[in-house]
């Protein structure tokens, strides 16, 4: 090889050099936690009442069914607020991720 | 270009310009001299000097440019989710709100109709209708499932 050679191979391994410093491959560095639950929501559901033995009235069974019945909505009113959480986490999960 | 992570915005600039600025006037230095008598042969030395701060100085500049894009980037991202938070523990609060508000109405209802069944026992119980121990089971059954 000549002096030009020489010369062209090392501006081209310069140029090389030079334009790998621009290079960038890192992960950012920023997490994000998963949304915390509320605190209602994450507690044990409430069990059905069984209706007693020795309670054979009919009053009983309205008595019971009446507890039951405000025990189903308490439940209902949980699994709603459960899809209201999901619902919202993800709508602002794609309104971060998804704007520029 | 990690190490310049590590380094203050400041102070990674003024290095890079630094050697960016001594480079330059080396190499232009080297290439003056090189036609002055006497210095001439030694101009070579400037040129070299000026050339091997020059190329790590513009290698460091692109990086930093990068650097700075992407610590731009994290703040952005920074910022955004610091929001996100905030809205979910706004909605958080809201749900909790709905939950102890809605449970105290259920459990008031509840009482009331408790109440109004024992006030009307008697109405309720005149016809002498009374459940089977087999009528009793069945309904437990019905409520915590056969699969025992």
């Amino acid at each position: 090889m000549d002096r030009t050679q020489w010369a062209i191979v090392v501006v081209v391994i310069a140029m090389m050099f030079i334009l790998s410093g621009c290079s960038s491959n890192r992960i950012m560095p920023v997490t994000m936690d998963f949304p915390q639950a509320p605190e209602p929501l994450m507690t044990e559901p409430v069990k059905l009442e069984p209706l007693p033995e020795d309670k054979k009235e009919l009053s009983d069974l309205l008595e019971n069914s009446t507890v039951n019945y405000g025990k189903h909505r308490e439940l209902q009113l949980k699994y709603l607020q459960w899809q209201r959480w999901y619902d919202t986490n993800r709508r602002l999960h794609k309104e971060t991720t998804e704007s520029k | 270009m990690w190490l310049l992570h590590w380094l203050p915005d400041g102070v990674i600039e003024l290095v890079i310009r630094m050697v960016l600025i001594v480079g330059v006037v080396s190499f232009v230095l080297g290439l003056i001299t090189k036609w002055i008598p006497f210095l001439g042969p030694k101009s070579i030395i400037l040129r070299v000097v000026g050339l091997v701060l020059l190329f790590p100085g513009l290698y460091m500049w692109g990086g930093y440019g990068v650097e700075m894009e992407y610590r731009a980037a994290a703040k952005e991202w920074q910022a955004k989710i610091e929001i996100l938070e905030q809205k979910s523990k706004e909605e958080n609060t809201k749900i909790v709100e709905k939950i102890v508000t809605e449970t105290k109405v259920i459990t008031q209802d509840t009482a009331e109709t408790q109440y109004l069944i024992e006030q009307m026992r008697e109405q309720i119980n005149k016809q002498g209708c009374e459940l089977t121990d087999e009528a009793v089971d069945l309904y437990n059954e019905g409520m915590a499932g056969r699969g025992k």
